[in-house]
């Protein structure tokens, strides 16, 4: 699966909240395990992990 | 309603899903009150091709909003400390517990690994039975 985002731009999203590469890679790693074929899931479910950390954060 | 139904609406790499997904919109919806989250409005934000974008949006105009408060992401937090879900599916969780504190019957998601699966199920409601909060059913689109 290659990373050019094409539905979702989670790494837009994570740029803004300073998240660290390696974390977004390890989402990657964990997110293209659940969703190997599925590349709008994969990049929603990005999202939705990176916006997680920034709510979580907040509280 | 998640996200996942109305993306996978414009999402023709997975046709059997968006064909399921345009006979929800076109015919099964009818029959019910539609509401999205805010959580939803903002990840559709997200999307980074602009047509599809203003197209998200037109398209979600048309149902009812719920926001999330301070009920919810208390719940939210319950569904994260039980391990219903995991911290990076937090606002997954929200999402539920927008749904449960608001009485909807139905949330429904193309999130089998995450949210239509039975152990998030069967733990989101016996949390909400817990904390005094209606049941919910989590379904896919052809389920309703």
């Amino acid at each position: 699966m290659k990373n050019k985002i094409e539905y979702f731009d989670y790494l837009n999203e994570a740029q803004k909240n300073d998240l660290k590469d390696s974390v977004v890679k390890s989402l990657e790693r964990q997110m293209r395990k659940k969703y190997p074929k599925d590349k709008m899931m994969f990049e929603l479910k990005m999202l939705k992990a990176i916006n997680s950390f920034r709510l979580l954060s907040l509280n | 309603m998640d996200t996942s139904v109305i993306s996978a609406l414009y999402d023709d790499r997975v046709k059997e899903r968006q064909e399921e997904t345009k006979r929800f919109f076109k015919e099964t919806i009818l029959r019910y009150d539609i509401y999205v989250s805010n959580l939803t409005v903002s990840e559709l934000d997200q999307t980074i091709d602009p047509v599809k974008k203003k197209e998200f949006k037109d398209f979600v105009k048309k149902f009812n909003l719920l926001k999330q408060n301070k009920e919810a992401e208390s719940l939210a937090k319950d569904y994260i400390d039980k391990k219903v879900l995991s911290k990076s599916s937090y606002e997954d969780a929200l999402h539920i517990a927008i749904a449960s504190i608001n009485n909807i019957n139905y949330l429904v998601s193309w999130n089998f690994t995450d949210i239509v699966k039975v152990k998030t199920k069967r733990m989101v409601n016996f949390v909400n039975s817990m904390d005094g909060v209606k049941t919910l059913e989590i379904i896919s689109p052809p389920e309703l």
